[in-house]
């Protein structure tokens, strides 16, 4: 009997997972889990910035806007 | 007697990015099929056994709209019990291609450092002007009390 891949999703009646894409999501759907990676532009209108904070010694007062008069 | 404010030598005043979405959460997908976002477990608080603690991975979800052009991109954490900025991560530039376009931003947090019980803020600057921010609270593990 010829063994067909199916990415470990052995339920019966579940939908087959297509190669290189693993899936993540409650709802089982296909998804990329984005990292920093992933930096850079991944659609036309998303990008991906990872960030590593770097403490401030010694912390700095926050400079704010003052309210709004009237 | 005429403005002087009006003299030329003021630097073009540019709109910040109007920010309709700053959520986060502790992983943020991407749909291989459909290419729409999905935010994992929405943050609002951390919790530790001591301080000062380091928060796992997170990532910061942004909705953005109305930029024009580039802007240089900051952000920054805030311990509000001193209203004093603790941590601070300067990127290089964001490109907004067009001003109607509504922009996703995503931005995977290596990790927090927090070095007390309390509230903290995530700011985003654009040119180093505030577009928005978001609450985390750190709380201490091991129940009132102790």
């Amino acid at each position: 009997m010829a063994l067909e891949h199916n990415n470990g999703n052995d339920q019966a009646g579940a939908p087959k997972e297509p190669r290189g894409i693993q899936p993540h999501g409650e709802a089982g759907r296909h998804e990329h889990i984005i990292t920093a990676a992933d930096a850079g532009w991944i659609t036309p209108t998303a990008f991906v910035l990872p960030v590593k904070f770097v403490p401030v010694d010694p912390p700095r007062l926050v400079k704010r806007k003052p309210p709004a008069a009237g | 007697m005429p403005d002087s404010s009006f003299d030329g030598k003021l630097a073009p005043y540019k709109p910040l990015p109007q920010c309709k979405a700053f959520l986060i959460c502790e992983r943020v997908g991407v749909d291989a099929v459909t290419g729409q976002f999905n935010l994992h477990r929405i943050v609002n608080f951390l919790s530790f056994q001591q301080f000062p603690a380091e928060s796992p991975p997170l990532a910061a979800y942004f909705q953005l709209y109305d930029g024009i052009g580039q802007y240089d991109l900051s952000m920054e954490l805030r311990d509000l019990a001193d209203d004093t900025s603790v941590a601070a991560e300067i990127f290089s530039h964001l490109d907004f291609p067009e001003r109607l376009v509504k922009m996703e931003l995503v931005l995977p947090i290596d990790s927090l450092r927090l070095p007390r019980v309390g509230r903290y803020e995530i700011a985003i600057l654009f040119d180093g002007r505030e577009v928005a921010t978001q609450f985390i609270d750190a709380e201490d593990d091991n129940g009132p009390g102790t």
